[in-house]
């Protein structure tokens, strides 16, 4: 970080601070319940307090900063454009997550970094290699997904007709879906194995993989043994 | 005696042995891998350990905790590169001792090393804890105030060389940790009240998305800059001898003693890290072992003793970290900082409330602390071989997982109301961005998460004493315990200030 960016850090907490003071002055001063002489400080004495005295350390920190001789070294070009994507594409996972759903946002975010991480400089000749990459898996994330949804629903049906506490459990539904998944997973991986040497197919099979293990397992543990809701989107079955 | 055999059994069944083993397993991975931090793996696990039962919630999170402290030995001897900053002291004798076609024996003296100063800050924690917690019933609003300062204050100046740097992200903390309602008047105090009044903002902001996005996201982003160099290179070492003779370390006992009391007592100070009890264990094991009457051999030279020091104190601050955690609710470091940000998350409350109306919760913490150390002992010798081969698995596939898992575990806290779950991915996205800057900007994090978890013990406490006080201020000052506190606080800010001075 240059010095003229470590500045910016003081410049940013004074923003903050005037605007945390101004807005917190606008806070409703309301005393504590009960409260009849009055002599509690009231609801926005403390936000007033914290804002100037972050204020007056935030000015100080900038003077310092200022004199300061330290220079720290910079980020390359390709670092700062993989961050650049990361938070990006971070931003669009969160704004899109309920339309699109957890399978095909997660399984775009994933293949995404994992392949653009893999190849630490990114160009624009490898679109469309990556775009084709990120079809298939998002094709093969979908077969794999309905494959885990049709075994946990006959599992719940067979459950159900034999009326047997185990069958119907949700650790035993969880677990036999789990094994299944992750047999069909291993099967594919030896069938990939001599393509994933190849230089070629490498990274594209590997972000693939790596893509829908991880989607698939992390739902398996969220939704399906911590029953967390997660956004189904697109994919609605 | 009930709560003793209840607590017993919150943490000796099927589920929670086998929670805490894979967060033992998980914690031993992370700690190995350089740059993945214990703090970040607890963080990372909260959102599971929420859905979780109380006792077996937290038993998961200190499995977590005590294989990612030990598990960071690994890349440490085998590769000169310290998991994290706490086993940097582990690097000089071990890596030296790798070097020496002893990497077998370095590996195992630390497990050993690990396992005895976990079990000793342990029995110093079950022993010391109950009788602190006990101290702070003579504690009223103004001493808890003052008691909330001094954390805030000494964590803001030990943790990084910069005091107003750690002040200001510990008042950026005390800031965020305003927002929502006011607890007393149910005022709300967020931005543009008319417009965000029905948003979850009026909650105030969530400890969970917080902790994940300021150590998992931010860590994330810091480590992006490592990617360019590729994965490292699995070790190629040969690991035949691992259990390192008894009689040696029996030999070793004043080492074993000492850097047990340095990793408890640094560990039990909030703010200070084992990161200083390793480099003073290490000190005076190196004092030890240059007299000749120990016949050890000399630290420093890449001996087991060397290994051993730096092991031990290093485990002994998970002990003692909690005891102040546990005692008055306030952390001994940025990893039990998150630690009691779990707790406050699942209801218990830290101090003479927890050990009188909560023993076997407290019991329970016990047996999982113990248990995460025999898991730990267990896992580590039986795994020597295995657990460095994760050094081989790639940045590329390591970063975007845990963001993954960062993200998806702040909406799973409250997953059944999607838009606020939401809104808590952003509030970790924030965090998290906003975090890496600090970092870059030499800033440290875990004031922050100070300030947010102690921020409301602070304002409720002070306006409950000046209103007690009949409006004055200066109670603070009239207490003697407050005092106390006070001048710590002020000691703590001006240490630092007479050494730079110096």
């Amino acid at each position: 970080m240059k010095k003229s960016t470590r500045i910016i850090i003081p410049i940013v907490f004074i923003f903050f601070s005037l605007l945390y003071i101004i807005l917190s002055f606008s806070i409703e001063q309301r005393k504590m319940i009960g409260d009849e002489m009055g002599w509690d400080p009231g609801s926005r004495a403390m936000p007033i307090g914290i804002g100037f005295l972050m204020l007056g350390v935030s000015i100080y920190l900038f003077f310092k900063e200022r004199k300061s001789g330290e220079e720290e070294i910079t980020l390359d070009f390709a670092s700062k454009k993989l961050i650049i994507i990361t938070i990006m594409l971070s931003i669009l996972y969160i704004l899109f997550f309920r339309f699109v759903g957890f399978i095909l946002s997660t399984n775009v975010l994933l293949f995404t970094l994992i392949y653009f991480y893999y190849k630490r400089d990114i160009k624009w000749n490898m679109m469309r290699n990556f775009s084709i990459g990120l079809l298939a898996s998002t094709g093969a994330m979908i077969l794999f997904y309905s494959i885990g949804r049709y075994v946990t629903h006959f599992l719940f049906l067979i459950g159900r007709r034999s009326n047997s506490e185990i069958f119907s459990g949700r650790l035993f539904m969880t677990g036999v879906t789990f094994l299944i998944l992750l047999f069909i997973f291993f099967t594919m991986l030896l069938l990939f194995r001599k393509a994933i040497k190849n230089e070629n197919f490498r990274i594209p099979l590997l972000s693939g993989f790596v893509t829908i293990g991880v989607t698939e397992f992390i739902y398996i543990i969220f939704k399906q043994i911590f029953w967390v809701s997660l956004a189904k989107g697109l994919i609605f079955w | 005696m009930e709560e003793l055999i209840s607590g017993f059994l919150q943490i000796f069944n099927v589920g929670t042995i086998l929670w805490v083993a894979l967060g033992e397993v998980l914690g031993i991975i992370l700690g190995a891998l350089p740059g993945l931090t214990a703090t970040m793996g607890i963080a990372l696990m909260i959102p599971i350990s929420f859905q979780l039962s109380k006792a077996t919630g937290i038993a998961l999170l200190l499995g977590v905790y005590c294989g990612a402290v030990s598990g960071a030995s690994i890349p440490a001897i085998l590769l000169g590169i310290p998991g994290n900053p706490n086993a940097i002291a582990t690097v000089y004798d071990g890596h030296a001792m790798t070097k020496k076609g002893l990497a077998g024996q370095a590996l195992g003296g630390a497990v050993v090393a690990s396992f005895i100063g976990g079990i000793a800050s342990l029995i110093i924690l079950v022993l010391f804890s109950p009788l602190i917690a006990k101290m702070t019933l003579a504690f009223g609003p103004a001493e808890k105030a003052c008691l909330a300062m001094v954390g805030l204050t000494i964590i803001a100046s030990v943790s990084t060389k910069n005091l107003e740097k750690g002040i200001l992200t510990g008042l950026l903390g005390l800031s965020l940790s305003l927002l929502g309602t006011d607890p007393f008047s149910n005022a709300l105090r967020i931005p543009f009240p008319d417009l965000l009044a029905k948003t979850p903002l009026t909650s105030g902001i969530n400890l969970i998305p917080a902790l994940i996005g300021l150590f998992g996201i931010s860590q994330v982003l810091f480590d992006l800059e490592r990617i360019k160099q590729g994965h490292i290179a699995p070790p190629q070492v040969k690991i035949d001898r691992v259990f390192p003779p008894l009689k040696k370390i029996a030999r070793m006992w004043r080492i074993l003693i000492e850097s047990t009391g340095i990793g408890t007592l640094i560990g039990a100070i909030p703010g200070t890290g084992a990161s200083i009890a390793v480099f003073l264990s290490y000190e005076r094991a190196k004092n030890i072992t240059l007299s000749p009457k120990w016949k050890l051999g000399k630290v420093g030279t890449g001996c087991l003793e060397g290994v051993i020091a730096p092991e031990v104190a290093n485990n002994a601050v998970t002990g003692g970290a909690l005891i102040p955690a546990l005692s008055l609710g306030i952390p001994g470091d940025a990893a039990t900082a998150v630690l009691l940000g779990a707790l406050l998350i699942k209801g218990v409350v830290p101090g003479y409330q927890l050990f009188s109306q909560e023993m076997s919760l407290v019991y329970a913490i016990f047996f999982a602390l113990f248990l995460s150390n025999i898991f730990m002992l267990t896992f580590q010798l039986a795994g020597v071989r295995l657990f460095p081969k994760v050094l081989a698995v790639p940045m590329a596939i390591l970063i975007p997982i845990i963001l993954v898992l960062s993200l998806i575990g702040s909406y799973a806290i409250q997953g059944q109301a999607i838009l606020s779950a939401i809104f808590d991915m952003g509030v970790a996205l924030a965090l998290g961005i906003f975090g890496y800057f600090l970092k870059k900007g030499g800033y440290p994090i875990a004031p922050i998460v100070l300030g947010l978890i102690l921020g409301g013990m602070f304002e409720e406490n002070f306006r409950r004493a000046v209103k007690l006080a009949g409006g004055n201020y200066f109670v603070f000052f009239t207490k003697p315990i407050a005092i106390l506190f006070i001048a710590l606080a002020i000691f703590s800010v001006a240490l630092p200030l007479l050494k730079k001075r110096k």
